[in-house]
């Protein structure tokens, strides 16, 4: 058997790859049979192929020498196309085929002729994001589909998981963002900043390449593909890696906290009692089209003139904005009244606002809303009565209501009436709120009793140092706690995150969500203060299809997840139970292991959770068997987890600092990966506030951590098709030589 | 200071604030004095949004009240109610720099009237029941009440939004 006879003509440089079985070599056989076949791959190693291939972009091409008819055969996760994209049985030389995973694992493909065959092994993989950041933390790189502008763009070949493509070199670019088609129609490669940068893959350990640092520019974000050009040959084609074609693009995000590309007019105007509005827009919307409306209700005490700050800006950004006269006194049914009349005003009498600048301009049919206190969960009660039929308006419906956002809500009703159901909302709170202070001494100011109760997708950011009224211009200062942040700085956060959410859902265009999903050490919004510090949170819908593997709902039993998968953990103070403190204060009680959650306080909350601790020197585990039915997390791209620091627990106060841990995969083979968050994430301290109790310390902070699942392959053969264990590492090793946390939910998620 | 004012209400939600214990002292001795009665006259009537009720008001009484300073805070948590009687009065200004505040209730006033920070709930939730249990309890408890004289004639305004103008007090 010989294989060196076979030459490689139009791929230079490339190594036969096939083996011939039972076939005279070229010379031997006379011509009888002259099967040739070749690959890009490295001799002797399976040619890497990735999922989600997109037509022939992300295949493999082989080239099939010799006139021969042969046919095809196929084993494994892997099928055989012409150049058409057809799957084809047999083959007729010289051609060239293309090769694609069907799935993850080993296969092989058998071109056999009259007398000979030649086998080309390969090997399915999932794709996984080109693009990252280099970690001092094992695995040492970490995956992003978003960057800032300004960030270097860092590409992340793991010569571990292309074996076949070592000591090849290539070309990358970092091109605009197109789609398949047109990558189809035009797929020659144009550089976002001219030529691409020369790489090659060496043995060893990832190597981030660097390919230069970009400017967001003018719009909220840019998306771009990242290509890997194996040939070279200045187009995108088999054969050639990208990130943006199957898989989510590069989105670079802009400065969320700068004003955005419109110059904006405001008027005043007023309907009548409780009608008076603020109405901010874009000045040249009339070239723009129907754009969405923004709505602000403000709280008790309050005025609707103190927004300024925040119609402003969403306006800046392309948003008509109105803030309105809300009915707070009263309690919160007129406060959700006066956010629907106010709301049904406007889309009713445009033409009485600017000189009729907006008729025919306003889009009724996507609204965001958003309140703050008594107004925030005014503006959640007033979808309640839209969804229950209460309130109908005349210009407009539920379904028109795209996102509910709240800022530091109060919560005087049953979270069953103060109800936002499956829209998507947003909290955002201040921990030195002096007013709805989120303390345990009173069930109105335990917020996150709404976003619990939210069955759509939904984010919160709990700032550090906000007071409540740093949220508008002007009410009282009564922040109470260290190190307050002022006005200024809140409302600096404020844009950031309200500009993200409302541009998502009011927009379609969930790219700016990565400052939610991305935990906030590892992925600071661009004009934040360096010593700012926001704890995070991201849940998708549960409709989105996550695969929970624990959110402690159900199976109330510290050694069962919620998944039905056996849990076994070697921290000390284990306990399930609901998200509710037990003793209305912050004070550290052994009797009450849920202290300072206040998730769950009144009627029709549910949420429950999990609590751990351990004390300096050990190295607890939480390792839950994943069932079977998700133990393939190809559906997903992240390992999703909310946790919290436990304030004011004994050993919280002792380890006194931001807390990581580590994350570890366990596949069928018993082959282990572990990813350490602690240099893209960090589970921050609970704000050190004093009172409600001894101590220093406010309510539980949880954030949500996703890890990209790609990162657990990144030098490490793990099979992420057949996941048995997912376990958390706490102790010294993992970033903490000791502390408590708690647990909300583990899940693969998107 | 506002800690002070509120941290002495129980750790319960507002609709399980018992209206029928004896309010607190500091708030029946936080309002000073009542200023002035004024019966007032509406030609558009509106919907009194201060009480489970909710009933239209055409007429009633607008009251201008001195207080002690620290009680004319507003906030967005719960905060001390304003009975007249037995109803939530609708506050129409507040003015830190006379400690005085102007409210409103549907009621004709006349005589020893009870006027009092009572407990935090909701104005919008307190019936009629709740009123009446709030002022037994007040009487109960001690507080003695304003004498407000007989009205000379109703004043005549237009509308709600011509009985809250500030330039009236």
């Amino acid at each position: 058997m010989s294989t060196s006879a076979l030459a490689a003509p139009g791929y230079a440089g490339t190594v036969l790859l096939a083996l011939l079985l039972g076939c005279p070599s070229p010379t031997d056989s006379a011509g009888a049979c002259d099967l040739q076949v070749e690959t890009a791959g490295a001799p002797g190693v399976p040619l890497t192929l990735l999922t989600g291939a997109v037509g022939l972009l992300g295949t493999e091409p082989v080239s099939i020498g010799g006139a021969f008819d042969a046919k095809v055969r196929v084993s494994g996760p892997v099928e055989v196309l012409d150049a058409t994209g057809a799957v084809v049985k047999t083959v007729s030389g010289p051609t060239e085929v293309y090769l694609r995973a069907t799935g993850v694992g080993a296969g092989e493909v058998t071109f056999k002729g009259d007398g000979c065959a030649a086998v080309v092994e390969v090997l399915g993989k999932l794709a996984a994001p080109l693009v990252g950041q280099p970690r001092e933390e094992q695995p040492g790189w970490r995956s992003m589909t978003s960057l800032w502008s300004g960030d270097t763009i860092y590409l992340g070949l793991d010569p571990a998981r292309f074996p076949d493509r070592v000591g090849r070199e290539f070309d990358a670019w970092v091109v605009d963002h197109r789609s398949a088609e047109a990558w189809a129609a035009d797929p020659t490669l144009v550089g976002h900043f001219g030529a691409p940068v020369a790489g090659k893959l060496e043995e060893g350990a990832l190597v981030p390449l660097s390919l230069g640092a970009l400017d967001a520019g003018a719009d909220l974000h840019l998306d771009l593909d990242v290509v890997v050009d194996a040939d070279r040959d200045g187009q995108l084609g088999p054969g050639d890696l990208v990130q943006g074609v199957g898989t989510d693009p590069l989105s670079v995000l802009t400065d969320l906290t700068a004003a955005g590309p419109h110059a904006v007019d405001t008027v005043d105007v007023s309907g009548g009692y409780f009608l008076g509005e603020r109405v901010y827009w874009p000045t040249d919307i009339a070239a723009m089209g129907p754009r969405p409306l923004v709505v602000i209700s403000h709280g008790n005490g309050h005025l609707y003139t103190w927004y300024d700050y925040l119609g402003e800006h969403l306006a800046s950004w392309g948003y008509v904005v109105m803030s309105h006269e809300n009915n707070t006194g009263p309690g919160i049914e007129t406060a959700s009244t006066t956010t629907l009349t106010n709301t049904d005003w406007l889309l009713g009498h445009l033409d009485q606002i600017g000189d009729g600048a907006l008729v025919g301009l306003v889009d009724a049919t996507r609204i965001g809303w958003i309140g703050h206190s008594r107004g925030g969960e005014g503006v959640v009660r007033a979808y309640d009565r839209l969804v229950e039929g209460d309130y109908t308006p005349e210009n407009f419906g539920p379904d028109d209501v795209r996102f509910i956002a709240s800022i530091a809500p109060t919560v005087f009703n049953s979270v069953k009436d103060s109800d936002p159901h499956d829209r998507p909302y947003f909290l955002l709170a201040g921990t030195a709120d002096g007013d709805v202070t989120g303390g345990v001494d009173y069930n109105e100011t335990q917020f996150f009793r709404i976003w619990e109760r939210d069955t759509g997708p939904k984010a919160a950011a709990y700032v550090h140092g906000a007071s409540h009224n740093d949220f508008n211009c002007c009410g009282t200062e009564e922040g109470q706690g260290p190190e307050l942040i002022g006005r200024e700085e809140a409302q600096v956060i404020a844009r950031a995150y309200l500009l993200a959410f409302a541009h998502a859902f009011l927009d379609d265009d969930p790219a700016p969500l990565a400052v939610f999903k991305e935990e906030y050490a590892g992925f600071t919004p661009l004009s934040f203060a360096d010593d700012d510090v926001v704890a995070t949170g991201w849940r998708n819908a549960p409709g989105a299809g996550d695969g929970v593997l624990d959110d402690f709902q159900t199976e109330n039993d510290v050694a069962v997840a919620s998944s039905g998968g056996a849990v076994t953990c070697t921290a000390t103070d284990v306990v399930e139970d609901r998200l509710r403190d037990g003793d209305g204060q912050f004070g550290w009680s052994d009797a009450d292991p849920m202290n300072a959650m206040t998730h769950n306080t009144g009627q029709g909350d549910e949420a429950r959770g999990m609590v751990l601790s351990w004390p300096s020197g050990a190295s607890p585990t939480w390792a839950v068997a994943v069932p079977d039915a998700l133990a393939d997390t190809r559906p997903w791209t992240h390992l999703s987890l909310s946790i919290t620091q436990r304030s004011r627990h004994p050993q919280t106060v002792a380890w006194g600092w931001a807390l990581a841990f580590g994350v570890t995969l366990v596949d069928a083979d018993g082959v282990s990966a572990t990813v350490d968050v602690a240099d893209q994430a960090e589970v921050p301290l609970p704000y050190q506030r004093v009172g409600l109790g001894a101590g220093r310390g406010w309510a539980n902070e949880f954030v949500t951590v996703r890890v990209p699942l790609a990162d657990f392959t990144v030098g490490s053969p793990i099979d992420l098709t057949r996941i048995t264990t997912v376990q958390l590492d706490f102790g010294a090793d993992h970033g903490a030589e000791e502390g408590a946390v708690g647990l909300d939910s583990v899940e693969f998620a998107r | 200071m506002i800690p002070l004012l509120f941290g002495l209400a129980a750790a319960a939600e507002p609709a399980d604030v018992d209206l029928s214990t004896a309010p607190d002292a500091a708030g029946v001795a936080a309002v000073r004095a009542v200023v002035r009665a004024e019966p007032f006259v509406l030609e558009l009537p509106y919907r009194y949004d201060w009480s489970a009720a909710h009933p239209t008001v055409q007429s009633g009484t607008r009251l201008v009240l001195s207080v002690a300073p620290e009680w004319l805070a507003v906030r967005d948590a719960r905060m001390p109610t304003l009975f007249v009687e037995g109803v939530p009065a609708e506050v129409l200004w507040r003015d830190p720099v006379t400690s005085t505040m102007g409210v409103e209730v549907p009621l004709a006033l006349s005589g020893t009237v009870q006027v009092w920070f009572g407990p935090p709930v909701l104005p919008e939730t307190v019936t009629a029941e709740d009123g009446a249990r709030a002022l037994a309890a007040a009487r109960a408890g001690g507080a003695t009440g304003f004498l407000v004289p007989a009205s000379l004639a109703p004043i005549r305004l237009a509308d709600h939004a011509a009985l809250a103008t500030p330039s009236s007090h």
